[in-house]
């Protein structure tokens, strides 16, 4: 290849255009040479010898004529042993590190290695010599914190490669050579336990891709019961600023039946990063019973960092997620929030004088957002394990309007919507999704009709509400009126949860299960209720015992005493069930 | 009429362009990047210039890439076997 130089012939904001000699291709990184220092950018169009690249750093101080050096590789991410844990930037640099080489204030230009070069790692041979191997097979495995984190032949070696050599069981560096493999042409190579993937391509080394359908329990219920989130599959959270979106994100990442969680803080206020740093080290996990970070990666592009980095970070999390899913692992991704991220494309796409769309927003907005969405997937690997992504991304749209391009955009292409309402969140209803305008097409633990029948009291009940605030309480029949605490009780006693409370913060699915069983055997009951004020009473009282029922762990006196105060009031009332009702019930055994 | 170009003139998105000479509109070409194959179809021309959309996206094409144009538009191959 010809030599790869160039020089800077205009700056306009972050964009820089450059003259260069040579071949140069699309999305590769490239260095301005300015002021001393090597500024990271990548290139986003070609015309003739002239070249326009996103600048990952403050391009104030850039001039024309500053030299720069193209690296013939796409912007990659380093995969290997260490990522857990680690806190990045959107460009993997291990932030930690650098405020201990730079200070508190960023440097722009100054770029680490993502992964310790020191630290060894406890490599275990799994292949022989002699071994034939293809991309993603696994050559042995190092222990990473409570996972067995497998060695890999790199994804960008393609074609049929056969073991000649590798390593004794023993402590290594990520840096040394474990293995080196030959392909049929006689090209040798060395492994390491490290190497790098280009961010914006998709790791595709997998035997099938399956429909999501294995539930991903949050132990939030009306998540799991009413909207649920498959394994692999992908959901958006929007709501209007302050309903909770971050809270939530926080609390699926605890309690998520997943190997491993990735926070994309995308764009956020730093303010609300920093809450996040300091609180997952603190949280324990309730599954291993050690910190929380130890199954985490944070990927943090705040408000205050520089757009271009940004629309790469979202690339960066995506792909280790893909590394861990070739590990047969579960991972959790969450992108808080895409809103900002289409922020940046949208600064981009304006900067390259490109046809606005909608709100400005790029023409190509839509198939990028469902780009990034398709590479959720749960697959099957070659040695027959199963491995999944799961992205949930929240959408901050201004001022709670769902009918603007990225809120659209994003629901195309996901499988669960929950939005969340200021309206709930005001009454402070916590989860505050909203019941009746969220959606999910994924299948859940609870039978797909029971959901059904429980869901129509929600919207009866709704309707029965709107009925009143016009005609009032007086002229609203005694059955109606009924319905109306139904799906009122419904929301108060199962919808919504109390994260504050040890036990009613995260509910098992079989504990949901049983819960929702009793609340449905009051729903589907005709109950004998003689007027409205007897109704409304007795409602109250059986919300206060199933309160009770909630905050109490199963087996303690609390619960054996609100458990029968229920089924007193139940019973004292002669519930009747239709046969509809009696259907449901039975399914529920 | 197979003739290989290995100059891209520009990369705007998924859309390259190359200088080449009696192609007609809608023909198909290959494009062999570092990362594998992909077919693209012409979507535009303007004198000797030839605009392309690559079906595999304009991710990792560089501008000297190869592009093989194969003198034919897009095709489907019939049979009855395609049925179910």
């Amino acid at each position: 290849m010809r030599q790869k130089r160039g020089h800077v012939a205009a700056v306009n904001g972050n964009m820089v255009s450059v003259i260069f000699d040579g071949d140069v291709a699309m999305n590769e990184v490239a260095y301005i040479l300015s002021q001393e220092k090597k500024l990271k950018s990548e290139v986003i169009r070609i015309r003739g010898s002239e070249a326009q690249v996103q600048v990952f750093e403050m391009t104030k101080g850039i001039r024309i004529g500053d030299e720069v050096e193209f690296s013939e590789e796409m912007l990659s991410v380093e995969l290997g042993p260490g990522l857990l844990g680690q806190i990045y930037d959107g460009l993997q640099n291990p932030l930690p590190e650098i405020a201990e080489k730079t200070g508190y204030f960023l440097e722009s230009g100054v770029y680490l290695k993502a992964l310790s070069r020191s630290l060894k790692w406890m490599f275990t041979p799994s292949a022989k010599v002699g071994d034939l191997v293809h991309r993603g097979d696994v050559l042995g495995s190092v222990p990473e914190r409570h996972f067995t984190h497998k060695i890999m032949l790199p994804f960008n070696l393609f074609g049929e490669w056969k073991i000649t050599s590798i390593a004794d069981e023993g402590e290594y560096t990520i840096d040394d050579t474990i293995a080196i493999v030959e392909d049929g042409r006689g090209i040798k190579k060395d492994i390491s336990m490290t190497f790098s993937w280009p961010v914006k391509r998709a790791v595709d080394c997998y035997v099938e891709r399956l429909k999501p359908e294995q539930p991903m329990v949050t132990k939030n219920r009306i998540i799991d019961t009413f909207f649920p989130v498959a394994k692999g599959g992908t959901y958006c959270i929007p709501g209007p600023f302050g309903a909770g979106k971050t809270v939530l994100q926080q609390v699926t990442s605890r309690n998520a039946d997943v190997d491993i969680v990735i926070i994309a803080a995308c764009g956020e206020r730093a303010g609300e990063v920093v809450e996040t740093l300091k609180e997952f080290p603190e949280i324990i996990d309730p599954r291993t019973g050690r910190s929380l970070m130890e199954r985490t990666i944070i990927i943090c592009n705040t408000s205050s960092m520089p757009v271009a980095a940004r629309e790469a970070s979202v690339y960066t999390a995506v792909t280790l997620a893909e590394y861990y899913r070739q590990m047969g692992l579960h991972v959790l991704l969450l992108a808080d929030s895409t809103s900002r991220w289409a922020q940046a494309m949208r600064e981009m796409s304006g900067r390259l004088e490109e046809i606005p769309g909608e709100e400005a927003f790029p023409a190509y907005l839509e198939s990028v957002i469902a780009a990034f969405y398709e590479r959720a997937c749960i697959v099957r690997l070659a040695d027959g394990s199963l491995g999944s992504v799961t992205i949930g991304g929240t959408v901050s749209p201004a001022g709670g309007n769902f009918e603007e391009p990225v809120t659209q955009a994003t629901l195309k292409v996901v499988g669960a919507f929950h939005g969340l309402s200021r309206e709930r969140s005001d009454a402070r209803k916590y989860p505050a999704i909203h019941p009746l305008d969220s959606w999910s097409k994924y299948p859940g633990s609870m039978n797909r009709e029971t959901v059904k029948y429980a869901h129509a009291f929600l919207e009866r009940s709704a309707e029965v509400g709107a009925m009143m605030k016009v005609v009032g309480e007086e002229g609203t029949s005694l059955d109606d009126y009924i319905l109306y605490l139904k799906g009122e009780f419904l929301d108060s006693v199962y919808l919504q949860q109390n994260s504050f409370d040890p036990v009613d913060a995260s509910v098992s699915p079989e504990r949901q299960k049983r819960m929702f069983r009793l609340v449905l055997r009051i729903l589907g009951a005709a109950l004998k209720m003689s007027d409205k004020e007897d109704a409304r009473s007795w409602f109250y009282e059986v919300r206060q015992s199933f309160l009770d029922l909630n905050g109490s762990a199963e087996g303690t006196e609390l619960y054996a005493q609100s458990l029968a105060d229920v089924e007193k009031a139940l019973a004292d009332r002669q519930p009747e069930y239709d046969a509809e009702a009696k259907r449901i019930l039975a399914r529920l055994e | 009429m197979n003739k290989v170009y290995s100059h891209i003139e520009s990369i705007t998105g998924n859309v390259i362009s190359v200088r080449a000479d009696n192609i007609a509109y809608g023909e198909l070409a290959e494009v062999t990047s570092r990362y594998g194959k992909s077919l693209a179809e012409t979507i535009r021309l303007n004198k000797d210039l030839v605009f392309l959309q690559v079906f595999a996206g304009g991710r990792g094409v560089s501008t000297g890439d190869e592009v093989r144009f194969l003198g034919h538009p897009m095709q489907v191959s019939f049979s009855d076997n395609l049925m179910g």
